[in-house]
């Protein structure tokens, strides 16, 4: 099915819900998802921007949060969870960043054209190729035109913001047929340095976007597929406020090839599926536009990732069960040139230059295996795997045997987790309560990491080999009530009890230790808190007002504690949102209002700041037109920030004014 | 023959590790050491003395006290590179005829200060250099936390009583991992 090019807004509806293959849950309804791109056939007005960025449809999660570094590559927060306890792939593939800055979640390597659906997982869910992900999980679905959808379509988009004018060109086109698909697009972004509430610019702020992809599919008569997915994602001159590096270049290619198999003489099977993949990621960081720069520095990094999987689902009397294999091999390397300050003068001497190794080429090899069964009510997921490290560069490994003499080059970990959960459906509502278990392995800066430098709080970070694995209890509740057909009312709770939670900090193994960053104020080291408590609670109501009018609103707070009861980073305030949107014929429009209130307990120790609660209001319209029976052209146009609020979230990262009112428009036409 | 034994009783110290142009420079030096060492505690002040060229795997800072000048030698300058540097050092004394080796050098120390003036900043971990009886040699650690210029400060010390500060070893360190 070829995705066509309307782009809308959150939507869990029942008919969206389906489990690829067929087989139909009643816990498909508990996951949290956005639609990139809706499916051919769909066609709606929905009440979206029209051309987003990715990250404005990662925001549309209900669960999730961005982490802002700039205008560009926010980092997904989940349950009030960053990089580390989240796992993120693509299609089901694992990628991992390049960046020791954290400039480059793995979402910034794809475009929304490549996409047809986010899929979120809250805590440890049933995803059953990730890892680590303790807070939760997002795949993103790649956009493949599918078989048997129309013979030939053609999308082109076009958008335009005033604040920091960005300009977007999207464009693609898809084949399909019976027995084959093929569609591939390409699309570029440009935009200047944004401007803060009340005409306040952001320097470095600005960024460059240039995506291609194609995905491909061949079909035989006994319902054997095989498809392929590439994208080349390039991003350019992309600042960063509020670290002190920007970024030369970050570019991603990301390569799929999978089998699959829905049609089966056995009906114990529903689907196989087995993808061999291969992702590359390289990324520089640049800091030759900065003024005041101390040193300059040449920071480039790299992240290689070659997986596979094999998916097996069936159904046995009540059970719907699957087994998945999966295993990836990472290698992971960062690297730091520190030039003298003779750099560009005559009197340079490329032996003056300095150097080390801040990821030290760690490659991962990690093999698992998952297994998930749903039977009436029940569900249950379990998954085991194992994991090796080796520190390939001799040089990185004598390093940090100067803080850990005893280190080898090799480690071996285990990891796992498992959860069981219960829902009840009636006519008027239903509740759903779960509690799992697990565990995760410290990333590569956690155990590895050499000395990156933290802009918070000013530290430089240590990595620690000898770390213990982190593991966490959860527990969630969650339910929806209906007193009419159109009033819905729903609550979600959770709670994650952290037993050798990971977080860097003073030690008295660094106590003394000379900082390398020029500046920094000491040295921290990632270390094993005894525990640690985050919890997560939101309300939502939606009424369909009438046939046109929808008033949909939500409130979220968190709440995370250390085993001092010192707050941890990034943990969300009270926060809400309360959109009306109106949808009839053609037209359709929404206002909405999104607030947070005053975050008072920041985490003051690893540099945060409290934040002044805001309001800011939004206005758009959209309007759908055919054009010759066959062409449609949506327009779309509104302001955001109406009223040119200064703001920060608590996301802000080193409190950075976000983005003033801004004007945008856009046009899309599908033929 | 001399010159061979102490080479051979050298490297059974190192545990077999090539010592190169160490075992050369230092081992003539220190052939009659070893030999009244072993011989006897109480090593006679009036020894052979010997001339020693210091080769390009030595790298030597000098220093003056009590109208002496002296060297601060570390031996094996090769084979320091980033990352723990267990080393070896030799104090000597110039003479007209040449370099020669202190008096009851077990009575000296080394202390180190390493030091990254592109940086500003230190390293941890390190061990002042002590005298090592069973590889005749004071050995100490290095440590070099990356790649560039770097300064050791040296403190020699004979019991508690400074000897001499502010006398720098300078190393210019290489990588080898500078590939992307």
């Amino acid at each position: 099915m070829f995705a066509n090019l309307l782009f809308s807004l959150l939507l869990v509806e029942s008919d969206s819900i389906a489990v690829e293959g067929g087989a139909v849950s009643i816990f498909d309804k508990t996951f949290d998802e956005v639609v990139v791109n809706a499916a051919a056939g769909q066609q709606k007005q929905t009440t979206g921007k029209g051309v987003e960025s990715l990250d404005e449809h990662l925001a549309r999660l209900r669960q999730a949060d961005l982490v802002k570094r700039g205008a560009y590559a926010s980092e997904v927060s989940v349950n009030s969870m960053q990089t580390e306890r989240v796992s993120t792939t693509i299609d089901g593939m694992k990628i991992f960043c390049a960046c020791t800055d954290r400039m480059d979640p793995v979402t910034s390597y794809v475009e929304t054209s490549n996409l047809s659906r986010i899929f979120l997982n809250s805590g440890l869910g049933n995803d059953p190729q990730a890892t680590g992900n303790l807070g939760g999980s997002v795949d993103l679905k790649l956009r493949k035109a599918g078989f048997d959808a129309a013979p030939f379509e053609m999308n082109v988009q076009t958008g335009f913001e005033t604040n920091g004018c960005l300009q977007s060109y999207l464009a693609d086109v898809a084949l399909s047929s019976e027995t084959r698909y093929l569609n591939t697009g390409i699309s570029f972004r440009d935009a200047r340095n944004y401007q803060a509430g009340g005409n306040r610019e952001i320097d470095f702020s600005q960024y460059q976007k240039f995506n291609v992809f194609a995905n491909g599919g061949r079909q035989w008569g006994d319902g054997r597929i095989v498809e392929f997915s590439a994208i080349y994602d390039l991003a350019t001159d992309v600042g960063y406020p509020s670290l002190t590096m920007d970024v030369k270049k970050a570019e991603g290619l990301i390569t799929a090839l999978a089998y699959r198999q829905e049609h089966f003489r056995s009906p114990l099977l529903t689907r196989w599926e087995s993808k061999v993949y291969y992702n590359n990621i390289r990324h520089e960081m640049d800091d030759t536009h900065r003024p005041d720069v101390v040193m300059h520095m040449d920071m480039p990094g790299l992240s290689r990732t070659s997986g596979l999987y094999s998916l097996l689902a069936g159904s046995w009397k009540q059970h719907l069960w699957q087994l998945n294999l999966d295993g990836y091999l990472n290698r992971s390397r960062a690297e730091m040139t520190m030039y003298p300050s003779t750099y560009g003068t005559a009197a340079y001497n490329p032996a003056d230059r300095m150097f080390m190794l801040t990821w030290p080429d760690v490659q991962t090899g990690n093999t698992g295996l998952s297994v998930s069964d749903q039977w009436g009510n029940f569900r249950l997921t379990l998954k085991g795997s194992l994991q090796w490290s080796h520190i390939s560069d001799p040089e990185g490994l004598a390093t940090l045997q100067i803080y850990y003499p005893t280190q080898s080059d090799r480690q071996f970990r285990r990891e796992g987790r498992v959860t069981l959960h219960y829902r009840k459906d009636w006519q008027k509502g239903s509740v759903s309560v779960g509690a799992g278990w697990g565990s995760r392995t410290p990333t590569v800066t956690e155990a590895y990491g050499y000395f990156l430098y933290n802009t918070l709080d000013g530290y430089d970070y240590l990595g620690n080999p000898e770390l213990k694995n982190e593991k966490a209890v959860q527990f969630d509740l969650s339910g929806s009530w209906s007193p009419a057909p159109d009033w819905e009312f729903s609550a979600d709770g959770n709670l994650f009890l952290f037993d050798d939670y990971i977080q860097g900090g003073l030690t008295g193994d660094v106590s003394g230790y000379s900082p390398m960053t020029i500046g920094a104020l000491g040295v921290k080291q990632y270390r094993n808190l005894p525990s640690a408590t985050i919890a997560n609670l939101s309300f939502d109501a939606d009424w369909q007002l009438s046939s046109a009018w929808r008033w949909q609103n939500r409130i979220g707070w968190s709440w995370g504690k250390d085993n001092r009861n010192r707050s941890l980073p990034l943990i969300a305030p009270l926060q809400f949102r309360s959109t009306l949107a109106y949808e009839w014929g053609s037209w359709e429009g929404s206002a909405s209002v999104i607030g947070a209130a005053r975050k008072e307990d920041a985490a003051r120790h690893l540099g945060e700041h409290s934040t002044p609660g805001y309001v800011l209001y939004n206005l758009q319209a959209g309007y759908l037109v055919r054009l010759a029976g066959k062409v449609n052209v949506t327009l779309k146009a509104g302001v955001e920030n109406v009223l040119d609020k200064y703001y920060t979230t608590y996301a802000s990262w080193n409190g950075i004014g976000q983005k003033g009112r801004n004007f945008f428009a856009s046009l899309q036409a599908s033929f | 023959m001399e010159t061979n034994r102490v080479i051979k009783v050298l490297n059974n110290g190192f545990g077999g590790k090539s010592v190169r142009t160490w075992a050369v420079v230092a081992g003539v030096l220190l052939g009659s050491l070893l030999t009244s060492c072993s011989d006897d505690d109480d090593v006679s002040p009036s020894r052979e003395v010997k001339v020693v060229e210091l080769s390009s795997d030595t790298l030597s800072a000098s220093f003056s006290y009590l109208d002496a000048t002296y060297e601060a030698v570390l031996l094996q300058l090769d084979d320091v590179k980033v990352g723990v540097n267990t080393v070896y050092a030799y104090l000597l004394q110039e003479s007209t005829d040449g370099l020669l080796a202190i008096d009851r050098p077990e009575d000296y120390s080394i202390g180190v200060y390493p030091y990254m003036p592109g940086m500003g900043h230190s390293s941890p971990n390190n061990a002042d250099f002590v005298w090592d009886a069973e590889t005749n040699a004071y050995v100490g650690t290095l440590n070099f936390t990356m790649s560039g210029l770097w300064q050791v400060f040296l403190t020699i010390r004979k019991g508690e009583e400074v000897v001499a500060d502010e006398v720098i070893w300078t190393f210019q360190l290489g990588s080898s991992s500078m590939s992307m």
